[in-house]
């Protein structure tokens, strides 16, 4: 027998409002941590698809251009003066940001002119865009093989042919299959694979190797753009764009993807809805313990005037009620955790939010839920405990 | 009334002032007396004369306006919460007519509640004595059971058991059979009267004189004064 035996046989004697308090704890805590997880998956799984989106942020090379239009007649944007776009100066600054985790992929671009050969049909000109394939295959998670595969083309060893992919419509063009060697602008390469029709501008382009396409338009260390794909539920992307401005001064960098942005913000207000409404709910159980705890003291005034009587000091007295909300907070706070993995497993299996979304279980969350929650309660105890503890020990005397 | 008592004083209280808040006149009103070591000194009056305030203020319950309560010579009114939260917990005990015990511990656990202290268990040698002083008073085999299963006699029993496992050194009673039958009040003043024979000091309230003289000594009070004793 220790002190906390007295809020323990409590709780336990009183045990249909201890259980009440404790559902009711439990159901905001389950909700919480539930629609933190629903919340949290959907989320992931936008950001996933927001990669597949493709690049939400454009760096180009600062172009200084003048609209020359005289007497109705209109040359255009005339290019005064274009500052070439170093890429290893760029990737450097890019990696120093302080938003550099939001950033998932970044894809360089090499744009050039060639003339082709090896194909069904005669030598023709088409458009290369020389890429980092990685990069590239990871920021565009749409790409499909047609024919050949997408992962053939590795980094270009010396003896190897270059590898290169064709785009569904240029390869058509150019009666181009898997596996081919062609030659480009005089250089050999082999095709790797035939990309499915995206509808976008990679089905018209060969992609080779950045190095090979540098070399072709006679710009080694440059790039023609680079492209990046951020993860912005974190962050506003005007954040990175920011970022990435002020680290390219040279550069011109502009956030594309408006779409992708109103979908994060719907996101993001799902999210936000999702806490509130789950602050709501545990701050209105909170509120139940703590005017159940005042109700209480006001029930046990004979009580503890009795414990004081005894010698009980106001500390004791406020400790036998602050650890009795503490102990039903602990449970609440377990078994509200334990309902929410149930819970959002069932919700984002049932929306089919995301592949088999299991319980997940994790015992160091469990800890921190239940601990949290036993403060929580703790703290919400602390005035009605206060008010006990101010209880006289005369009282445990008055007659009824 | 003697204010210097040849015996040794155990308690001495000195002009004490009390008026409850709300009252017109005071509870307890310039009043003297003592408590010696030994003694079971029973306290009569009509209702309303103020023997429930004396014996709050005595047994540190409640603060006097004004006076001094000496302690083996010490004034407990003035000393600090801790040091009367102390003297509450082992050198006084206090026995009321009813609602005494916590519903929902058992008699041996309300016996071991001034013997709690935070998150270390009472020993084995505490629970040892608290089973003795229950089977002192008569309860051997009662251990176990809730105070909503006792009798109201028994429930005194179990406040007396309390006072006698922490060696108190002095029991207050207010009324202790206020709330019994006259044979089972009569079996608790004999238990109390073993109890004071075997060295306990007693201060009892009582309405009933048959009681009183049985006591070593008595003293009436009206109007917040002691009458006679
Ligand atoms: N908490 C209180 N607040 C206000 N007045 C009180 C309080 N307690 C007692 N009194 C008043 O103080 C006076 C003395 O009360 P007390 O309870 O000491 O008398 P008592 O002799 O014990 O009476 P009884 O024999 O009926 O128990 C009474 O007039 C009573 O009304
Ligand atoms: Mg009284």
């Amino acid at each position: 027998m220790t002190l906390f035996t007295i809020p323990l046989r409590h709780a336990k004697a009183k045990w249909p409002r201890t259980l009440l308090l404790i559902a009711v704890l439990t159901l905001g805590l389950a909700s919480m941590t539930g629609l933190h997880r629903v919340s949290g998956m959907i989320g992931e799984s936008f950001e996933k698809k927001l990669i597949s989106y493709g690049a939400n942020i454009l760096i180009t090379p600062k172009k200084e251009s003048l609209n020359i239009s005289y007497g109705g007649y209109s040359l255009g944007d005339v290019s005064l003066d274009e500052r070439p776009l170093f890429l290893g100066e760029a990737i450097t600054a890019i990696n120093r940001i302080p938003l550099r985790a939001n950033i998932a992929v970044i894809a360089p671009k090499m744009l050039t002119a060639a003339r082709i050969s090896g194909g069904a049909r005669q030598e023709s000109s088409v458009a290369v865009v020389g890429v980092d394939f990685e990069q590239e295959i990871a920021l565009k998670s749409y790409w499909e093989a047609a024919a050949g595969s997408l992962s053939s083309p590795g980094p270009d060893a010396p003896g190897e042919p270059v590898p290169a992919l064709a785009g569904a419509l240029a390869a058509e063009k150019l009666g181009l299959t898997p596996g081919q060697d062609l030659e480009i602008n005089g250089r050999a390469l082999r095709l790797g694979g035939v990309l499915r029709s995206t509808g976008s501008d990679d089905d018209s382009v060969i992609f080779v190797p950045l190095g090979l396409a540098q070399a072709m338009a006679d710009k080694p260390g440059l790039a023609s753009f680079i492209e990046v794909a951020a993860l912005c539920s974190g962050c506003p992307i005007e954040d990175l764009v920011e970022q990435l401005s002020a680290a390219l001064p040279g550069a011109e960098t502009r956030a594309l993807a408006q779409v992708a942005e109103t979908r994060m913000y719907a996101v993001n207000f799902a999210q936000n809805l999702a806490f509130s409404v789950s602050l709501v709910i545990l701050v209105t159980a909170c509120a139940m313990l703590i005017m159940s705890m005042f109700s209480a003291v006001a029930e046990r005034r004979r009580e503890i005037g009795l414990m004081r009587a005894v010698g009980f000091s106001r500390a004791r007295v406020f400790a036998v009620f602050v650890s009795e909300a503490a102990g039903m907070g602990f449970l609440s706070g377990a078994a509200g955790y334990a309902a929410g993995r149930f819970l959002s497993s069932y919700v984002l299996n049932r929306l089919q939010l995301a592949e088999n979304a299991g319980l997940d279980f994790d015992l160091l969350n469990f800890m921190a839920v239940s601990l949290a929650a036993a403060l929580a309660a703790a703290l919400a105890a602390i005035l009605p405990a206060r008010s006990a503890s101010r209880v006289e020990p005369a009282e445990a005397l008055i007659a009824l | 009334m003697s204010a210097t008592p040849a015996a040794p004083c155990l308690l001495h209280a000195l002009n004490l002032v009390k008026t409850h808040p709300g009252a017109e006149k005071p509870a307890v009103d310039h009043l003297n007396m003592h408590l010696e070591q030994g003694e079971f000194l029973s306290i009569l009056g009509r209702s309303g004369s103020g023997k429930s305030t004396l014996l709050h203020i005595l047994s540190s319950l409640i603060l006097p306006d004004a006076g001094k309560v000496l302690f083996q010579g010490r004034d407990i009114c003035a000393a600090p919460d801790n040091e009367r939260n102390h003297l509450r917990r082992r050198d006084f005990a206090v026995v009321f007519q009813q609602h005494h015990l916590l519903p929902y511990l058992s008699a041996l656990e309300n016996v071991l509640l001034p013997f709690l202290r935070g998150l270390s268990p009472i020993t084995a040698q505490e629970q040892d004595n608290a089973r003795r002083m229950l089977e002192k008073v008569g309860l051997s085999g009662k251990e176990n059971s809730l105070p909503g299963r006792l009798s109201g006699g028994e429930q005194q029993r179990v406040a007396i058991a309390r006072a006698l496992a922490r060696g108190a050194r002095i029991l207050f009673a207010d009324e202790p059979t206020g709330s019994l039958d006259s044979v089972t009040g009569t079996s608790i003043i004999q238990l109390l009267r073993d109890l004071n024979r075997e060295g306990l000091s007693i201060i009892m309230v009582t309405h009933n004189p048959e009681f009183a003289s049985w006591t070593s000594r008595s003293i009436t009070m009206g109007d917040g004064r002691t009458l006679q004793g």
